[in-house]
């Protein structure tokens, strides 16, 4: 079971960003967001895959909602799933 | 360096396709792509039409003619909010000027029947907001044989 402390990984001092789930009332959070080009549509064309984890007990992250992170804003694509033993989610996220 | 001239007919239908794709008014500002060699980078709101020669096949030889079938792959591609729609949407049209193209190049050069397969729709909006709607078109036609006999 993975025990360790997680905002040493979600530290906003170093790679995570704070963002706020769009929600009454928003839901503060840290997240690790990301971003990498990945071939698609049968290899016609390569898209911008843009990816955020985030510790799963911060907020629960559904298809459709709106998070901000600084000045932007994101629309979540599709509900967050739990990986690394559950503590962390991930999902992703398209330009609201 | 030795020069080319390509007068097969397979070249012939798929630049009728393509020129035709590129000059319609239905289609303006959509960047038609020829047989694209790596991916293209697509951002949001993005539309794109692909349009990829494939396999031509003889299917049938009788003296001096053969029959070919050449298969053409034409398609739809758009990187939208509602991106199953609106590729579906665009393809609708695309087939349409492909359609009459293929019918035009029947009627002046004898090329024979055309046969749309399958299309395929192929989402991608699980990562991203993208879809591809892609379809096989089939071209029957007919050409004198190449001889490659002694001298």
């Amino acid at each position: 079971m993975f025990t360790e402390d997680l905002s040493v990984f979600f530290d906003t001092a170093e790679f995570a960003t704070a963002c706020t789930l769009q929600t009454v009332p928003p839901v503060p959070f840290s997240g690790i967001l990301s971003e990498a080009d990945e071939e698609m549509l049968q290899g016609y064309v390569t898209g911008t895959v843009r990816e955020i984890r985030w510790p799963t007990a911060a907020a629960t992250l559904l298809e459709g909602q709106l998070i901000t992170a600084g000045a932007a804003t994101w629309r979540v694509l599709r509900d967050g799933r739990k990986v690394n033993d559950g503590l962390e989610s991930q999902t992703y996220l398209v330009e609201a | 360096m030795p020069g080319f001239i390509t007068t097969s007919p397979r070249w012939q239908i798929f630049n009728a396709v393509a020129s035709a794709l590129e000059r319609a008014p239905e289609l303006q500002g959509v960047p038609v792509k020829r047989n694209p060699t790596s991916a293209i980078a697509l951002k949001r709101g993005d539309y794109l039409v692909v349009v990829r020669w494939n396999a031509d096949a003889l299917t049938e030889k009788r003296g001096q003619v053969e029959r070919r079938q050449f298969r053409l792959m034409v398609g739809s591609i758009a990187a939208t909010e509602t991106a199953d729609r609106d590729a579906d949407a665009m393809h609708v049209v695309v087939g349409e000027v492909a359609r009459r193209t293929l019918t035009e190049l029947a009627r002046a050069h004898g090329v024979g029947n055309l046969t749309e397969r399958e299309i395929t729709p192929d989402l991608d909006n699980i990562l991203i907001e993208g879809a591809l709607v892609l379809s096989a078109w089939d071209v029957n036609y007919q050409k004198p044989t190449t001889a490659f006999g002694p001298t």
